[in-house]
């Protein structure tokens, strides 16, 4: 029999012969998608391109596996001496040279264009081509095409599995009607991500192995299913609870938390009725007005819904930050559950020790009737659960805005540029590997700080972390003409906790003592 | 275009009863008694005799090793199989045939009904035919 | 054995598409496998390449279990069937090309010769043949490594007299190097070099002998009795009997000789006035076979 390297040889020319026109078309496109200026020329036809080129990757990766299908019983191969394996590698090397290859070769590139360093451009180029996303959606999409036979089975089963989630969320969501949360913009979020792509991952390399390997279509269908099913739970049904106690199972410093401080202002909260129509803010010195909440929030809530306001305090070590992930609020009445409830959005959930006394107020609506019925029930009580985080500086770096790029430990490939006649400054970093929990840049001599939009936090363990990199664009104002000096400082997150607040009552007192306030 | 090979000049059409061994070696023989097929003349290979009759190779095979040594065919070195000048009936032969294969040909005759006068027109006719392929 | 099966048995959603199959093609033979459609030919041949596993009993090819038929093993095994999925956009000469490449024994002159034959267009792309050219391609690709085991199915269907001719003369050419099993309709066609005979019926093997034994064992029967039909009973052997008057019709498939059958003729129906009985050709066998199988509850 040939030798392996031959016969993939072999059966990459005979695949580059069928298939060679469409794969130079998804190469290109995947080399100009690295190039930000180039696409950004394109303007309204690039989002389109994109999908295009997404879903034209996918479709390339599906029909190359259906060529010689697996699950099949006249496919030419199958009677040939052509081991699953080979076939498997030759799929696979495929696909990288159709559509990672590119990505990295063009990422590549265009870095040195950039005229970052020949590291940064390499590091950059795996980084971006090389993704732990994209790996993973291609693997999915080479088991999808292992346990299904043709095309237009796999639109199909798509088709009806996209249903199936869509209907069963929307079932979920009337029955449970809240705020929805975006779990995945947390710092925590890597739960979910990383959750997904370790369940993609692994459920398509056994599949794959299962295919190629043994022909067992029924196990790798098992194996499809229930990874989907798993992924789906992950993406659509996780809840913040499991999030974050995967999350502080991997707590770096418990001890950091236990010593903290964390305070529950004093006293009954805040709280005024909102009458049905928006209104123009009036007793804005408690900042309980419409606008607070958005529309959403206020017409889940229904008229005439009790909004009040919710204060902590922190007392944080020199530099450290505290985040607040998470806020939920839980009415007990003899020991059960009968609410919850999550406030509205906010500006800033990240406090610091000097300022910043926003990011621990939280803003709550609670639609009139459970106002009524909690209020009206003696032995109600107020848990304030609050997913907290602390972060502490542990690397700085600090250069002139003169475009000038360096390598600084735990942050990355970092340059500034200074705009003089719009006062802006633009940082720029790249940091491969795993990330810092967070990171700042601030104008030295200014005590105001940006941060990247627009997924600042990443509590990521670095075990997890350690494939790919970001690149993490910051800008900032400067004041006069000289060159200002960068200061960009990379945290690390020391502890994550839960800290707990129990009041009587509804507004933090008794009946008597916090009232309901009436509607105006 | 044309390929210069020994065609094999007589049809087989199966009959069923008589193996296909038989069949085959007793049109071949009908060819050359008939100068269908001239002394000399190339008989095709076992490829081309299963190939043109639809039999396996190792029938074609069987039949031309019979035919050999039967001196229907002799071997020529360089050129191959070719028809042999009709070999002289052995001592028993007339015999045989003039008394037992009569005999047969006789019971199975009477046998379907057919009279003297039918019989031996059918023999002149078949006779004739012979002759006139030569 | 090249090829020897035990009690294999494939079950598809209830439907027991092949029950307790024992084949056995000695080395060198080339065997029919014969039966009306949806009778399991497919099915069995397409367990002996793996393409399906057995849900029960184990097939042995060329000393292989099935099941473990490697890389290696498929260098000496050709498997031809009328709806296989090629790669349609190559033409034929690329197609041959990969296949060349992926055979160590492959062996070009023979390729080529056949390419000749056949008179294929080798620029043409394979999904652009007519059925014929389709299949005399794909004759190529199975007979050109000189494979120990030809396993054709159907490869004759849906082809015009002349194309036929050619798709057998193909398999003729190299049929004293190689065992074949073949499953056909065109029974005519492939009587000729038939070395045995195999038939299927619901899944199950009926018989399997060779074609000599077959023919000897076959013969239409027709009896016309001295006084009216007064048969009874009728023998089990004796296929799709026909009465009409004093004239009995029927299929022996028991024959051994004129004598023994007469006789059985009197024994079971009385005085004859006359019996006429002739073998069948292999369409003619299967034809009754069929006829006689049709109704069975198995």
């Amino acid at each position: 029999m040939r030798k392996q390297p031959s016969l993939i040889g072999v059966l990459l020319r005979k695949d580059l012969r069928l298939f060679g026109p469409f794969a130079a078309l998804i190469a290109l496109l995947q080399v100009l998608w690295q190039f930000p200026n180039v696409v950004s020329q394109l303007g309204a036809l690039a989002s389109y391109l994109q999908t295009g080129m997404q879903l034209g990757t996918l479709l390339l990766i599906v029909l190359i596996c259906y060529e010689d299908a697996v699950v099949s019983l006249k496919h030419d191969w199958l009677t040939r001496p052509v081991p699953g394996p080979t076939l498997l590698l030759a799929k696979g090397l495929f696909v990288l040279m159709a559509a990672i290859f590119p990505a990295i070769g063009g990422a590549f590139v265009f870095n040195l264009t950039q005229h970052h360093s020949i590291g940064e451009a390499v590091l950059a180029g795996l980084s971006a081509g090389a993704e732990a996303n994209s790996l993973a959606v291609y693997a999915a999409a080479m088991a999808f095409a292992a346990v299904t036979s043709n095309v237009r089975q796999a639109v199909i089963v798509f088709l009806a599995g996209t249903a199936t989630f869509a209907v069963v969320t929307a079932g979920w969501a009337l029955l449970h009607p809240d705020v929805p949360e975006s779990l995945g913009f947390t710092g925590s979020g890597w739960v979910i991500r990383d959750g997904v792509r370790l369940v993609m991952a692994i459920a398509a390399i056994s599949i794959l192995w299962l295919q190629y390997r043994y022909r067992h279509t029924r196990a790798s269908r098992g194996v499809a299913v229930a990874a989907t099913v798993v992924g789906a739970w992950i993406v659509g049904f996780m809840g913040w609870t499991t999030m974050f106690a995967v999350q502080k199972a991997l707590s770096p410093d418990p001890d950091a938390a236990g010593s903290l401080q964390v305070t529950l202002a004093e006293g009954c909260f805040p709280a005024r009725v909102l009458a049905a129509d928006a209104e123009a803010a009036s007793g804005v010195s408690t900042g309980l007005n419409a606008q607070r909440y958005s529309e959403q929030h206020r017409k889940v809530a229904g008229p005439n819904a009790l909004a009040f306001s919710t204060r902590v305090n922190a007392r944080l070590p020199d530099g450290n930050l505290l985040v607040v992930n998470h806020v939920e609020a839980r009415y007990l009445s003899s020991g059960r559950v009968v609410r919850r409830l999550r406030p509205g959005r906010t500006s800033s959930n990240v406090m610091k020790a000097a300022d910043q006394p926003t990011a621990g107020n939280h803003y709550w609506l609670l639609p009139a009737a459970d106002a009524k019925r909690l209020a009206s029930d003696p032995v109600v009580e107020t848990h304030l659960n609050y997913s907290l985080s602390l972060l502490a500086p542990k690397n700085t770096a600090q250069f002139p805005a003169d475009g000038s790029r360096n390598y600084y430990d735990g942050i990355g490939y970092c340059g500034a540029d200074f705009d003089r006649t719009s006062g802006e400054v633009a940082v720029s970093c790249f940091k491969p590997g795993a990330q810092p929990a967070f990171l700042a840049a601030s104008i030295e001599g200014s005590t105001e700080s940006a941060v990247p939009r627009p997924l600042p936090m990443n509590f990521a363990p670095v075990a997890l972390d350690f494939w790919g990199g970001k690149r993490d664009d910051i800008r900032l104002a400067a004041h006069g003409s000289e060159i200002p000096r960068v200061t960009v400082t990379a945290y690390e997150a020391r502890a994550h906790f839960d800290r707990r607040f129990i009041r009587p009552g509804v507004l933090g007192g008794t009946g008597a003592t916090c009232p309901l306030p009436s509607a105006p | 275009m044309c390929h210069i090979t020994n065609v094999t000049p007589f049809r087989l059409t199966l009959t069923p009863g008589k193996s296909i061994f038989d069949q085959v070696v007793f049109a071949a023989t009908r060819s050359i008694l008939s100068g269908a097929l001239e002394p000399g003349q190339g008989f095709p290979s076992v490829r081309a005799l299963a190939a043109d009759l639809k039999i396996h190779p190792n029938t074609a095979h069987k039949v031309i090793q019979h035919l050999i040594q039967e001196r229907w065919l002799e071997v020529r070195p360089g050129i191959g199989t070719v028809v042999a000048a009709p070999p002289q009936a052995r001592a028993g032969d007339r015999q045989r045939l003039l008394k037992e294969e009569v005999e047969k040909f006789v019971v199975e005759a009477r046998r379907v009904g057919a009279d003297l006068d039918e019989v031996v027109d059918a023999i002149k006719a078949g006779w004739q035919h012979m002759r006139g392929n030569k | 054995m090249i090829i020897e099966t035990q009690n294999l048995a494939k079950n598809f959603w209830r439907h027991d598409a092949v029950q307790d199959v024992n084949l056995s093609v000695p080395e060198g033979a080339t065997c029919a496998l014969i039966g009306a459609n949806g009778a399991g030919k497919t099915t069995t041949m397409r367990m002996l390449v793996n393409v399906l596993a057995p849900d029960r009993g184990h097939a042995c090819v060329l000393g292989v279990d099935s099941r473990q038929l490697k890389p290696k093993d498929r260098l000496r095994i050709a498997f031809l069937s009328e709806n296989q999925e090629l790669p349609d956009r190559l033409s034929v000469g690329q197609y041959l090309e990969y296949l060349s490449a992926l055979y160590p024994n492959w062996d070009r002159a023979l390729e080529q010769q056949l390419m000749a034959q056949f008179e294929l267009p080798p620029t043409r792309a394979l999904g652009k043949l007519s059925h014929g050219m389709r299949m005399k391609a794909m004759l190529i690709g199975a007979l050109s490594f000189r494979p120990k085991l030809l396993i054709l199915d159907e490869p004759l269907s849906g082809l015009d007299p002349l194309v036929r001719d050619e798709v057998m003369s193909g398999i003729l050419s190299q049929a004293d190097e190689t065992t074949i099993l073949i499953s056909s309709h065109e029974l005519s066609e492939i009587e000729g070099c038939t070395t045995h005979v195999a038939f299927m019926v619901r899944g199950r093997l009926m018989f399997q002998e060779s074609i000599e034994a077959l023919s000897a064992r076959f013969r239409e029967v027709s009896v016309t009795f001295s006084q009216g039909d007064d048969c009874k009973a009728l023998p089990e052997t004796w296929l799709n009997p026909e009465v009409d008057g004093a004239l009995l019709r029927f299929v022996d498939s028991a024959y051994t000789s004129d004598d023994q059958q007469l006789a059985l003729v009197r024994k079971h129906c009385g005085g004859v006035r006359h019996l006429e009985s002739t073998p069948l050709s292999l369409r003619e066998i299967s034809k009754a076979l069929m006829r006689a199988t049709r109704g069975d509850v198995p």
